[in-house]
């Protein structure tokens, strides 16, 4: 199998996924209603996550030459496979949702006066579609370039308002307010569960020295970095929640504003706008794996068109109102996804690994393992 | 061949060429009995040599046996030649007579001599003026690819520089010589290489860059992907880093394959004079000069248009003030002024050097004032594009490349904004990493990330951690040096 990605561009693109759309408007989303405890519940989730996310790269490296769906039919077969499939296609198609959604509300408020959405819309499918065409190499490559802006629109965020925030609005830890932050945690479950798009690297990645640990260390730091940021927003805004709407504008506008440099959030702004996009990109990518894998379609530029039309026409549906679709996903049907997704692909995922304990073990007993 | 007789021989020959009158045919008694007969064409071949190392030699009085080989008895006895050949087909001698060879024939032999006595003039060697240099050598390759090859051979003292030669083009039979090392150029580049250039079916190569055309992965793409260079050491350097380099006759522009974006950023005078620390200084400074020279219009018009609140209150009220009153959009305004530009600059590559003066005169001065005061353009807009314009030559290889980029992310910023020129940029990005040359990729040693490459790209690390060459170029010796 050809291997499309290095260890190290896997590890940037999981970094860049994991972290690109939770700077915008999820922290005002959560920190309204669920303040500072939300926050500790927030860390709590991110250390499942980040277990689920290890035993996942554990799976891929002992199965290093197969993908994610080969691995599927061969441990529950086909139909089940394609079912899953289906479900990580709907997951995607609302991940692009909220992503796009987002990133065009967050330009219009911050750096446009108007901005039609269907001028939005154009360029960033176009994206989509010619790197999803060309597929995950170069997708790969290009996040191994444009990291370092990602990481300089972050650390200008994070560097210029540490300073402005007051961390004792982090006490008490629980305030006893712990089911309120499940519930809010659990309405916006839609912006956490990015690790995911690791399952669509299986069998593509080429190992390097000491990948496990490498990819452990970074994704920990970002998943720190994430429950930080959140944490500096609440600190420099405690009273204030309801009317920040972009975390990571809105911290760097006010700090600006304090120290007299004019309006330094647009540089911050257009450098994280990079990460929203490898974001857009690889969700599409995962996408157009699904749509692939579910009815076998041979030609990218198929599946590609396929999955970016059916993303347009529910981005219409939705007509571009992040409101519509947070009361979609706040409604019963929040709860599935989540089970669906975080539960039982782990499972599967655990599964894995026991088969693939049980075939060294047959093999070193002598059996002849198919 | 038929033993034709002299007659025969040169009407046929006459005929080939259509009696094409610089082709002379002198016909002597050789040995003092032999009925010979010598082709030529006139200006390509050394007429003093002809005389002194051929007829002077063959019209002396040696004894030769009736029944002996007259060919075989010439070329080992009389004729002085370095380089002397039999050919027995017509289609051969034409091949040589056309490359500046002379052909001799005995009447009814069957067989011609072929001599090289060719004598094509070419330009001295001097200095290369696209790629001078403060201290280092300053020879620069000519249009003769014997003076060429020749320049390297004086390099690389090695028996396994390998030159392989190979005519190319139906009408212009250019020659065409690929040249590398043997031990360390990967089999699978050189390969490549010669399958692509003998797939070359075109009239004639008139320059390198026909070539350069066919060897191009993707020749309809907007960057290059050959490299092409003027200096005998830079081809040295990069055939000793594994690359193949193509010298073609008729050019002075060596090419070199693989090719990576990154080579663009270093120059000669890197690795001659300036100690490592400033080199990594001109390397960010050419760097910084490239992402000025294509974004700063484009980040200027979308600031202008849409984005103004960006700006910090003085900035804005200098930009307002300084623009009030221009009749154009910002985009318009922009683009003249470019456009402006672009034809000067064309115009005074064209023009005659005397008249170079009174045009920048002319274009930046009396235009770009005139416009100005005029309140046709602004004087911000003037002084960006200038500066960009200037930028653009901080990689002369890339001017064309980067200005044609500098006007789309123009059309982006005043189109969509900053949102636009990011999403152009992400484009441009995945574009280039998609880009192969030969098995290296374009965007080597960034993406993907190859560490130990890294030490002669924008940082350059001192001679003498170069331990290994280039690892993202294919090669079978990786070892550079042991220690220096």
């Amino acid at each position: 199998m050809i291997k499309d990605i290095t260890g190290r561009q896997a590890i940037i693109l999981m970094a860049i996924v994991m972290c690109a759309t939770k700077f915008f408007v999820l922290p005002s989303n959560l920190l309204t209603t669920g303040h500072q405890t939300v926050i500790y519940v927030m860390l709590l989730f991110f250390v499942v996550e980040f277990l689920l996310l290890l035993v996942m790269v554990r799976v891929s490296m002992l199965h290093p030459d197969k993908t994610f769906y080969e691995l599927l039919c061969d441990s529950v077969g086909v139909v089940v496979a394609k079912i899953v499939y289906v479900l990580f296609f709907v997951f995607f198609i609302f991940k692009l949702c909220i992503n796009i959604i987002e990133t065009y509300t967050f330009f219009l408020d911050t750096l446009y006066d108007e901005l039609s959405s269907v001028l939005y819309l154009l360029p960033i499918i176009l994206l989509a579609f010619y790197m999803t065409y060309i597929g995950l190499r170069s997708i790969g490559r290009s996040a191994e370039l444009l990291w370092v802006f990602v990481f300089l629109g972050l650390a200008v965020a994070l560097i210029a308002s540490i300073p402005n925030a007051d961390f004792g609005y982090m006490l008490p830890i629980f305030d006893g307010e712990v089911d309120n932050a499940i519930s809010v945690l659990s309405s916006n479950s839609l912006w956490f569960g990015d690790y995911l798009v690791y399952l669509f690297f299986f069998g593509k990645i080429k190992f390097q020295k000491n990948y496990f640990t490498k990819f452990a260390i970074v994704c920990g730091i970002v998943m720190a970095v994430i429950v930080l940021f959140m944490a500096v927003v609440y600190c420099i805004f405690p009273y204030t929640m309801g009317m920040i709407h972009y975390g990571v504008s809105d911290i760097t506008h006010i700090t600006a504003h304090i120290t007299n440099i004019g309006n330094l959030d647009w540089l911050n702004t257009t450098l994280w706008t990079f990460a929203s996009i490898i974001q857009t990109v690889i969700f599409a990518y995962c996408a157009e794996r699904c749509l692939s894998a579910v009815f076998n379609i041979k030609y990218k530029y198929i599946s590609s068109s396929i999955s970016l039309l059916i993303l347009t026409a529910v981005l219409f549906i939705l007509n571009f109102r992040l409101t519509t679709l947070i009361a979609f996903v706040q409604s019963p049907v929040r709860f599935l996804l989540p089970i669906l997704l975080f539960v039982a692909l782990n499972i599967i995922t655990v599964h894995f690994i026991c088969r693939s304990k049980q075939k060294k073990q047959n093999r070193m007993r002598g059996i002849i393992y198919d | 061949m038929e033993k034709f007789s002299n007659k025969q021989v040169e009407e046929k020959l006459k005929t080939i060429f259509h009696n094409s009158t610089d082709f002379k045919v002198r016909k002597f008694i050789s040995l003092q009995k032999f009925d010979t007969i010598l082709f030529f064409f006139d200006n390509i071949v050394d007429v003093k040599r002809l005389d002194k190392e051929v007829i002077e030699q063959l019209m002396q009085n040696f004894e030769v046996d009736d029944n002996a080989d007259i060919c075989k008895f010439a070329i080992e006895n009389c004729l002085t030649v370095g380089q002397s050949e039999l050919v027995d087909n017509f289609d051969d001698v034409i091949t040589k007579l056309l490359n500046g060879f002379c052909a001799l024939y005995f009447d009814k032999c069957g067989k011609f001599i072929v001599l090289d006595v060719k004598n094509f003039q070419s330009r001295s060697i001097a200095e290369p003026p696209t790629s001078a240099v403060l201290k280092g050598p300053r020879e620069g390759f000519n249009e003769s690819i014997a003076t060429n090859i020749m320049l390297l051979r004086k390099r690389l003292k090695n028996n396994d520089l390998v030159v392989s030669q190979m005519p190319v083009g139906k009408y212009s039979q250019t020659q065409v010589a690929i040249v590398y090392i043997d031990s360390i150029a990967s089999p699978e580049v050189v390969k490549k290489v010669k399958e692509k250039i003998k797939a070359i079916d075109i009239d004639g190569i008139v320059d390198s860059f026909y070539i350069e055309k066919a060897l191009e992965e993707r020749s309809y793409s907007l960057f290059q992907q050959v490299g092409s260079t003027e200096k005998p050491d830079v081809a040295m350097a990069k055939i000793l880093e594994g690359r193949v380099a193509i010298v073609v006759d008729g050019s002075p522009m060596v090419l070199t394959v693989p090719y990576l974006l990154i080579e663009d950023l270093q120059n000669s005078n890197d690795y001659y004079f300036a100690r490592a620390p400033r080199v990594t200084f001109l390397r960010f400074l050419r760097m910084f000069g490239i992402l000025i020279a294509i974004y700063l219009p484009g980040i200027y018009v979308a600031v202008q248009v849409f984005h103004y609140k960006v700006l910090p209150y003085k900035f804005l009220v200098t930009i307002t003030n300084s623009t009030l009153g221009i009749p154009f959009t910002p985009l318009i305004e922009i683009l003249f002024i470019i456009l402006l530009f672009e034809g000067l600059t064309e115009a005074s590559l064209r023009m005659p050097s005397y008249l170079g003066l009174a045009l920048s005169i002319v274009g930046a001065l009396i235009l770009g004032d005139t416009a100005v005061n005029a309140g046709l353009v602004s004087s911000p807009a003037v002084m960006i594009v200038a500066l960009t314009g200037v930028l653009l030559f901080t990689v002369p290889d890339q001017e064309a490349q980067l200005s044609i980029l500098r006007l789309v992310f123009t059309l982006i910023g005043g189109i969509l904004g900053l949102y636009g020129i990011v999403c152009a940029s992400v484009f441009l990005f995945a574009y280039l990493s998609n880009l192969d040359s030969y098995g290296t990729p374009f965007l080597a040693p960034y993406a993907p990330n190859i560490k130990e490459d890294k030490k002669d790209a924008f940082r350059r690390y001192d001679l003498r951690e170069m331990k290994y060459r280039p690892k993202s170029i294919p090669n079978q010796n990786k070892i550079r040096q042991k220690k220096l």
